[in-house]
């Protein structure tokens, strides 16, 4: 187990590398396979899969200022570049950022913001 | 070092790919204050609002114009051109303002609804860009020199 938690960009020419505090507690993984069921007039009822390697990953962390804009800023230079996501278990994915969006809330803590990503991607190790 | 690395500004950039520019490595100076300065016109200012730092809870939100494709295969591919905008967006709620306070911020807002007006902020960031809510929704929170107003800001760092 990592105790931070880190994002390359972009994957396939890596130029710049961050390092955070893993996200809060609380953060979600999923899947993206899917499944259509159709009932045909015959009684039977076939169902589609698709199946993908995917997972999509909610991260929330809770950053001090400079952490916030420097996410910022790698978030602004590298929306539309996949990222190398260096997971605190151990483990590397090549992933997007789902969303173009990147918002920083402060917290109740003075100097500390709180800024969620979404991540899609799949494991590389 | 990990642990300075999760807190200090200290992005790590090599110059291997010429086709993006990196963010910028120049860590940032706030000079922290208990006040917010809007100023308009911008560009010579002939009327200053100058109330109280907004309250916990403020949201900045960088939104960032991308175009997606999804090919039959289910790749999906980004592309993005470095001219394209980016939004950057302050919401802002502050508490406390006089009653005296609430007619200066009618008074500003109307007078520059739609125009580009100059925002220096509490870390001493001046900002450049449009007040999006110039309705000025301001609530009364108590009997007296107890107001609530929140302000949506639109614009670009200096």
């Amino acid at each position: 187990m990592n105790n931070s938690t880190a994002f390359m960009a972009p994957h396939n020419l890596p130029q710049t590398t961050i390092v955070l505090p893993n996200p809060k507690l609380s953060n979600d993984v999923v899947g993206v396979n899917q499944v259509i069921v159709k009932p045909f007039t015959d009684g039977s009822i076939k169902t589609y899969k698709r199946t993908s390697n995917r997972r999509i990953f909610s991260l929330s962390f809770e950053l001090t200022q400079a952490k916030d804009e420097e996410l910022r800023r790698f978030v602004r230079a590298y929306s539309a570049v996949q990222w190398r996501f260096f997971h605190w278990d151990q483990t590397t994915w090549a992933v997007y950022l789902l969303k173009p969006e990147y918002r920083s809330v402060s917290t109740a803590i003075d100097e500390y913001k709180e800024a969620s990503l979404e991540l899609e991607g799949f494991r590389l190790s | 070092m990990a642990c300075v690395l999760k807190r200090r500004f200290g992005p790590q950039v090599s110059p291997t790919n010429p086709n993006i520019t990196p963010p910028s490595t120049v860590s940032p100076v706030w000079v922290p204050s208990d006040t917010v300065t809007f100023t308009w016109p911008y560009a010579s200012p002939s009327l200053t609002l100058t109330v109280r730092a907004p309250d916990l809870g403020d949201e900045y939100e960088t939104a960032v114009k991308r175009s997606q494709n999804t090919s039959r295969g289910g790749t999906v591919n980004y592309y993005r051109d470095p001219g394209w905008p980016v939004a950057e967006i302050l919401k802002l709620g502050f508490s406390g303002l006089s009653d005296s306070d609430v007619e200066l911020v009618f008074e500003f807002l109307e007078s520059s609804v739609a125009d580009e007006v100059g925002l220096l902020d509490w870390l001493g960031r001046q900002w450049r860009g449009i007040i999006l809510d110039p309705s000025g929704h301001l609530v009364a929170a108590g009997t007296q020199d107890d107001n609530m107003m929140s302000i949506t800001f639109r614009g670009v760092l200096v």
